[in-house]
């Protein structure tokens, strides 16, 4: 634990959207037990507020309604006079509350100047300094706002990032959403209007998605159902809000058997929705908050993974579901894309996911077709826990392990020797190890190593100017720690040190694979406020001391890595490690 | 006393007046009396000036009259300012009575002048400040403070009614802009000798307190020049660049309706054509036009004269005539000046070594000076500037290849060379320009840099520096050359007439002088509109704002955005970024605002 007293009046705000907040019931299940007798409150939107009541661990809800401002807001004062009285009204009684912890589970700037503006002294996530810019402490949440920068060289799922933010214990956990009587009662009726059978098949397609984007086409959803009604005699289910009923006729319209379809977009609650998903055979969704709910329920997933969508971040958290994504050098691009020719949906395939259906469906297990190993642009996931009970994505047709991938498992493994530690060390690697061999094509490519090779270098340069780094806030302490500290010395002193952060950020934009360790030193020095020179000077000293040690650590990962698959391989004499000057051997 | 005696007295006067008010000093030299004014005895035998049948003071005792007058008049402040000076009885007795001091307002130089003739000035040294034959505008920017109480001369006042109702409504409006800013659209050109002016009179409307908008002609300069070069094909070429200035006048219209401004201020050569300036009237508000250019070599103002309400400009003489010719009846002087936040000493260690000269010229190869500078090239002499010919005869004193030099740079250049070659352009005379008014911008910088500085005799000079302590001049290069050989070895006396001549355009010659003095001029004949739009802002600020913000912490934190233009959540932002310090409540409110409206 970070604080001494047990808190006794938290507060959970979270903004976000129905995916986000049953991702958030590891962490608050987590909480629950750490503070038994602590009050949570959550805070969310108006959308989610009555699934909010699913989620487990609440002993109160409240909501702020930004949606009743969503019209005419433009050009007239009045109105954000408006929006800010609301803001003060609703804001200072919860102010009042004086709440002694606050999770934002969001990197939104609103949810952090409302944080600052309840002037809580114990917060998980952002807040925002005293220049309005966010901030955070923690850092697992450093990590997450540095994250979307280096998607590439990220593993984790957001509930693990969360559950760690949360300092939780490690162990296993799992999503969950609180049933309800209402759950059964809602959907009877809707079984027996449509007359679905206890033994009936039953698919559910979540073929929308908040984003356009991000949607499998229709034409492909319509396939894919014909085929499983054609085969399996399966019953279609089409899920969604009122405002995704025209993808939904899109797909009726081109099916060969819609008789064979039920569509219930626009028609489920909250309660009808969760009695559904709990019942279904299959979920074949895209990255949804649908989706989310079938995870929390244990109904297997079949999840499209298309443009923005991440499975490493947002994937269904819990082992065994089946995850697709297209295998293409711009997947996933980058937040705030539009992209003109969305080729990433076009690239998994109805048969194929009717296939693995149908496999699984036989053996319990998800796995490919025959000759299935060789899939050209596509990348098929399967959800699993590693010994750190984080999730993680299996790849069931391995590929070569290229540099971006062997980074990004040596960086799942630093992250979690480091970030948080008292101790930081670096544990085996047999866990990775075993992973990179069952997800990836083995030989290592030499090019991998041979990239490597080069990388290392960028590496110890990094590792030279992090001790620059020290040096240099080490004569700013000497020089206030003597009798008269020259100001012109301590000026020169801070000037060297931005130009070395220059230089430091430089290696992170030429070399992305350092860039999650640069951009964390980044966001740490950030953090560093205030007027007291000596607590900055430490506190820098501090930040380079971690870069340092987290290039050494990154170092000694992927050495390992490369000496344990390397000599499963037969790889050149001239890239073998005994050659090679490895940082702290 | 003697005619003799008084121009005796009046000649000491106009000496010690000088470094006081070189201007007023300048026109007490070229007075040449007027039959306007009449001088009478009392009975006291004290002297009673009479203009057009008003006697200023009693004709029997203007003494007692002045003792009573004071009776009439008490005052209890630190300062005031007396409305008319008469013959200084009431003055007189102001001073003995009280230890304030004193602004006095005297339209008339004449009276002055006859005054001057009969007392000495010096025993009003420490506590009187002279405003003599001033505009009511550049008398009230010389106040040093307006709220001051004032007390009338009546039989001055019933002289120059007029007059002092300008000056009155010119105080006014000082004081009610020192409450309520002014919002100044300023349009600069898209390029040239006028937009550092006008980058200068932007930050010193900020610095008044106002708030500028800047209509950013300037960023339009690139594609101008490239729309130049675009058609080989002169006719074509000219019509591109008309057809860009055009739109460029439609992208000053849109902003100017954006910012609602109470006075728009364009500068010399701002993209504006007639058919623009006459769309900009349907704001309703003044139209002014700063000329700082030579009306003799640029000569387009004749064509735009009569579509500006005003025009300010940097020359006399001739130069209002001509432009009542074309159209113009808003004439008003206003010369060039410096803007100290740049033109500045500077440090010790500002790295000038690079610019260190004996004997400087910073500045274009304008024929004169091409002409002239040969005669310098046995001294040590440096040349900085854009379009010196390198293989000509100024080639070993050519200073960075000929580049252009950045204000920056001439900065550093008036700093580090121990003497600042001055000289007027001409682009027809040998040397000195004999008949040269205007006084360039360079004069006031250089002297801003505490820099030392020879220029050419230049007409307006002597009305704006004390020339003979602060400024010496030459008249040809002859003499010139003779000051430099003169002042090389004389680096006290240089560095006297350095700090002498900062003094003086810090004291009366910034920026914020200048436009003090032109918003006063204007909005002396628009204080009724300026009052009443502060009046209809007013309300709906109370419609707007406060009626729906009352009772919240918005409320008292909008106070000071009282008058920005919209009060809209950019500006407000905007501000915030700008803040310092722990957000506010209300700040943080305001910015969770602005992420939902965003």
């Amino acid at each position: 634990m970070r604080q001494a007293a047990a808190p006794e009046n938290i507060l959970m705000l979270n903004l976000t959207r129905m995916g986000d907040l049953i991702q958030s019931t590891p962490l608050l299940k987590g909480v629950r037990e750490q503070y038994p007798a602590a009050r949570i409150t959550l805070l969310v939107g108006r959308d989610f507020y009555e699934f909010s009541k699913r989620l487990p661990c609440v002993d109160r809800t409240l909501v702020l309604d930004l949606r009743q401002f969503n019209d005419g807001r433009k050009g007239k004062i009045v109105n954000w006079v408006e929006i800010y009285k609301y803001f003060e009204q609703t804001l200072n009684p919860l102010r009042d509350e004086k709440f002694d912890l606050a999770f934002n589970l969001s990197h939104s700037k609103l949810s952090a100047f409302i944080l600052s503006y309840l002037k809580i002294a114990n917060i998980r996530g952002f807040r925002c300094n005293s220049r309005g810019e966010r901030q955070t402490d923690h850092p697992w949440m450093q990590y997450f706002f540095t994250e979307p920068f280096n998607r590439d060289f990220n593993t984790f799922n957001l509930v693990d990032l969360f559950s760690r933010a949360g300092d939780l214990p490690d162990k296993p956990r799992s999503l969950e959403i609180r049933s309800a009587p209402e759950d059964t009662e809602k959907l009877q009726p809707l079984l027996q209007q449509y007359g679905i059978g206890d033994s009936e098949f039953l698919i559910g397609m979540q073929a929308g998605s908040s984003l356009k984007g991000r949607r499998w086409p229709p034409a492909s959803f319509a396939r894919l159902a014909d085929q499983l009604i054609s085969r399996h005699n399966a019953r279609i289910v089409l899920l969604g809000v009122a405002s995704e009923s025209d993808i939904a006729g899109e797909i009726v319209q081109r099916m060969e058997f819609p008789d064979r379809v039920i569509d219930l977009t626009g028609k489920t609650g909250i309660d009808s929705l969760i009695g559904m998903v709990g019942r279904l055979d299959y979920l074949v969704t895209n990255d949804t908050g649908t989706m989310h709910i079938a995870a929390a329920l244990d109904t297997p997933v079949a999840g499209l993974f298309f443009a923005h969508a991440h499975p490493h971040e947002t994937g269904p958290y819990a082992p065994g579901h089946l995850i697709f994504q297209a295998d293409i050098p711009c997947a996933p691009c980058s937040y705030g894309i539009e992209c003109n020719d969305v080729v990433c949906v076009r690239k998994v395939s109805p048969e194929l996911v009717f296939n693995m259906i149908g496999r699984h469906r036989r053996s319990g297990n998800w796995s490919l077709p025959e000759n299935g190993e060789h899939l050209e642009g596509v990348r098929c996931f399967v959800t699993e826990f590693d010994r750190d009970h984080c999730l993680r994505m299996r790849r069931l047709n391995p590929a070569p392990l290229e540099t971006r991938d062997l980074f990004a498992w040596a960086y799942r493994r630093l992250w979690l020797d480091t970030l948080n530690t008292e101790a930081p060390a670096t544990r085996p690697v047999d866990g990775t190890v075993e992973f990179l061999r069952s997800s990836y094509r083995l030989p290592v490519p030499l090019e991998t190593w041979q990239a490597w090779q080069a990388l290392r270098r960028t590496g110890e340069e990094l590792l030279a100017l992090a001790e620059r780094g020290v040096e240099l806030a080490g004569s700013i302490l000497t020089e206030l720690a003597g009798p008269r500290p020259s100001h012109e010395r301590l000026s020169r002193a801070g000037d060297r040190i931005t130009a070395l952060d220059d230089q430091i950020s430089q290696v992170g934009l030429t070399r992305p694979e350092w860039k999650p360790i640069t951009d964390l030193f980044n966001k740490r020095k950030e953090n560093i406020d205030g007027t007291d020179v000596r607590q900055m000077a430490n506190e820098t000293r501090q930040c380079y001391r971690k870069m340092k040690l987290e290039c050494e650590m990154l170092s000694r990962i992927i050495e390992e890595i490369r000496d344990r698959l390397g000599r499963q391989a037969a790889w050149g004499e001239d890239v073998s490690s005994m050659r090679m000057e490895v940082p702290g051997r | 006393m003697s005619a003799h005696d008084k121009s005796t007295l009046f000649h000491k006067n106009l000496e010690w007046m000088r470094p006081h008010n070189p201007s007023l000093a300048e026109r007490m030299k070229r007075w040449t009396g007027s039959p306007d004014v009449a001088l009478s005895l009392s009975k006291t035998e004290k002297t009673v000036p009479v203009v057009r049948q008003i006697s200023l003071h009693s004709r029997y005792d203007p003494e007692k009259e002045a003792r009573q007058w004071f009776q009439n008049n008490t005052v209890d402040a630190a300062s005031f300012i007396v409305f008319g000076l008469g013959f200084g009885y009431h003055l007189d007795v102001l001073l003995e009575h009280t230890t304030s001091s004193i602004s006095v307002i005297e339209p008339s130089l004449d009276l002055f002048c006859h005054w001057a003739s009969e007392v000495e000035l010096s025993r009003y040294a420490d506590r009187v400040h002279f405003i003599v034959g001033e505009t009511a505008a550049k008398a009230v920017s010389l106040l040093q403070d307006t709220r001051q109480p004032v007390l009338s001369h009546p039989p001055s006042i019933r002289l120059h009614e007029a007059y002092f109702k300008a000056v009155e409504a010119g105080m006014e409006f000082d004081r009610l802009t020192a409450e309520h800013p002014l919002r100044v659209l300023v349009i600069p050109p898209i390029y040239g000798g006028s937009l550092p002016t006008a980058r200068y009179c932007f930050d010193a409307l900020e610095a008044l307190g106002h708030r500028a908008y800047w209509a950013d002609c300037d960023k339009m300069a690139q594609a101008f020049h490239a729309i130049k070069g675009f058609s080989a094909n002169r006719e074509h070429s000219e019509i591109l660049s008309r057809k860009f200035l055009e739109f460029i006048s439609e992208a000053v219209v849109a902003r100017a309706a954006e910012v609602r401004p109470d006075l728009i201020l364009a500068l010399a050569q701002a993209p504006l054509d007639r058919e623009t300036v006459k769309r900009l009237k349907a704001l309703e508000v003044p139209i002014a036009f700063w000329f700082p250019e030579d009306f003799r070599t640029l000569t387009y103002w004749q064509e735009m004269a009569s579509a500006y309400d005003y025009f300010f400009a940097f020359q006399r003489g001739e130069f209002p005539q001509r432009l009542k010719e074309a159209g113009n009846v808003g004439y008003y002087y206003l010369p060039q000046a410096c803007h100290p936040a740049v033109h500045k000493k500077s440090g010790p260690a500002a790295g000038l070594e690079k610019f260190s000269a004996e004997l400087s010229f910073m500045g274009a190869p304008y024929y004169n000076r091409t002409q002239s500078f040969v005669r310098l090239l046995d001294l040590p002499f440096k040349i900085w500037g854009e379009g010196w010919d390198p293989e000509g005869v100024y080639g070993a004193s050519l200073q960075g290849n000929g580049k252009r030099v950045s204000t920056e740079e001439a900065v550093q250049i008036f700093n580090a060379s121990r003497i600042n070659i001055n000289l007027h352009s001409s682009t027809f005379h040998e040397g000195v320009n004999p008949n040269g008014d205007f006084v360039n911008p360079r004069t006031f910088e250089i002297a801003a840099c505490e820099g030392f500085q020879l220029v050419d005799c230049r007409e307006e000079l002597p009305f704006l520096f004390d020339i003979e302590n602060e400024l010496p001049v030459y008249s040809s290069i002859s003499e010139l050359r003779e000051l430099i050989l003169h002042f090389q070895g004389n680096p006290e006396e240089r560095r006297r007439y350095a700090a002498a001549a900062r003094r003086r355009v810090l004291a009366e010659h910034t920026f914020e002088h200048r436009m003090r003095e032109l918003l006063t001029h204007i909005f002396i004949d628009h204080l009724d509109r300026f009052k009443s739009t502060l009046a209809d802002r007013e309300t709906e600020w109370n419609d707007l704002v406060l009626n729906s913000a009352a009772g919240t912490s918005l409320e008292s934190y909008l106070k000071p955005f009282k008058d920005c233009e919209s009060f809209s959540l950019k500006t407000l932002k905007e501000a915030i970024e700008k803040g310092e310090g722990e957000l506010s409540d209300p700040e943080l409110l305001i910015l969770m605002v602005d992420q939902v409206v965003e």
